[in-house]
């Protein structure tokens, strides 16, 4: 038995937990009564994915690749074109490192889009599209790990590809 | 020692890849935790990557925030302990407040920081940072070519304490006894002691380390108090409403 009101389980079926001493209601074998299965919506409203749920969708991918390619492409740009002016260095490192946190601001949003929605496809969409960008990204980095340290080994033993 | 692994006359780190052994073990705990507990399996997903994700950015932010005013990127940035645990903990309390579950979803990133800290140290021990305090007896540490002399091996000592706090939170949580804030106390305890051990404290009486594990440690404790209090008040309660 799992209570309703502190979630432990609990052998025999007395009237109430041992645990918090509350009355014990709890369904057999149920452990993560959700608020979203006790305040389901009405059918008519679970077809088609919510407006909400889009916009936190279209949020998320805008967030976590529209906002850090134009931030990058940006300070790229200001670079070459103002590549001696102090002031714009030191705004385009600042904003290539907050840069950093609008990805995560993007699978935070597609998190609430999944959980708030879980049926939406959409939201399904998205939510695959952030799990294959952080697998690319672990590769990613363990070739660039690979890669850095041979480049490395072959600088320092015989010079070969190295610039200038 | 450096320690590398060769591949055809190339020498490998091992650091980061010890440093993703650890993140992968935390997911695989994480995940078998919730799974126990009959968690969905894309609430499972979703929190293994948003814990992962969140670790890995807190433990450079606060890298790059002890840094300061010498601005440091954030790939140069190294990795810090509390960082991380700062990112597990917001990541836990965030889904837990967006799907309540009555804490399983608290309870699995608190467990699980133990074992990412005490298996990452593993890492450090490989690459030679967050060395101990100066010493020449058994089982002590020399890092040729990187650090004259001999050191304590406190990072492994910090694996073995901390892999220690993680197994004992598991067989309290599995046998149903409150561990969140038992497993912060432990490890900010376990923390705290094992800094007087580091290489920082010939300069620092108390580090940055040891502050913040004395916040954690009283936060955890005041917490504990406020909840075993209010729970003698229900049990009280429910006694009263039985006998009548």
């Amino acid at each position: 038995m799992i209570c309703r009101h502190c979630g432990k389980e609990h052998v025999g079926e007395g009237e109430f937990c041992p645990f918090c001493g509350l009355k014990n209601d709890a369904a057999e074998g149920e452990v993560l009564s959700t608020a979203d299965s006790d305040n389901a919506p009405p059918e008519e409203e679970m077809h088609g994915d919510k407006p909400q749920t889009k916009l936190l969708c279209i949020l998320s991918l805008i967030f976590g690749f529209g906002a850090p390619a134009v931030v990058y492409a940006g300070n790229e740009l200001l670079d070459i074109l103002f590549r001696d002016v102090s002031f714009v260095q030191k705004m385009t490192d600042f904003a290539g490192e907050i840069a950093v946190l609008f990805p995560v601001a993007g699978l935070v949003l597609m998190i609430v889009a999944r959980v708030k929605d879980p049926k939406s496809k959409f939201g399904k969409i998205v939510m695959w599209i952030y799990i294959a960008a952080t697998i690319l990204a672990v590769i990613l980095a363990v070739i660039l790990i690979f890669a850095f340290v041979y480049a490395m080994v072959s600088c320092c033993e015989s010079f070969k590809n190295c610039p200038g | 020692m450096n320690w590398m692994f060769t591949v055809q006359q190339t020498k490998i780190p091992l650091y980061p890849f010890v440093i993703m052994a650890s993140f992968i073990a935390s997911v695989i705990f994480q995940a078998l935790f919730l799974k126990r507990k009959h968690a969905e399996g894309t609430d499972i997903l979703l929190f293994c990557l948003l814990s992962t994700v969140l670790a890995f950015t807190g433990s450079k932010a606060l890298t790059m925030i002890l840094a300061l005013p010498e601005p440091v990127s954030f790939l140069e940035a190294g990795m810090t302990g509390y960082g991380g645990a700062a990112g597990v903990l917001a990541a836990a309390v965030f889904y837990e407040k967006l799907k309540p579950s009555h804490g399983v979803f608290l309870r699995a990133g608190v467990l699980s920081l133990p074992l990412l800290y005490g298996l990452s140290k593993i890492a450090c021990f490989f690459a030679g940072c967050c060395y101990g305090l100066p010493y020449a007896g058994p089982g002590c540490v020399v890092y040729p070519g990187l650090r004259r002399g001999s050191f304590a091996p406190v990072q492994i000592m910090e694996t073995a304490a901390f892999l220690l706090v993680f197994l004992l939170m598991d067989i309290l949580d599995r046998r149903g006894k409150e561990t969140v804030l038992a497993s912060v106390m432990s490890c900010a305890a376990a923390k705290f002691l094992l800094d007087f051990l580091r290489y920082d404290h010939i300069i620092k009486t108390v580090t940055v380390n040891q502050w913040i594990s004395l916040l954690f440690f009283a936060s955890a404790f005041v917490l504990l108090v406020i909840r075993k209090t209010r729970k003698r008040e229900r049990r009280t309660d429910a006694e009263k409403r039985c006998e009548e």
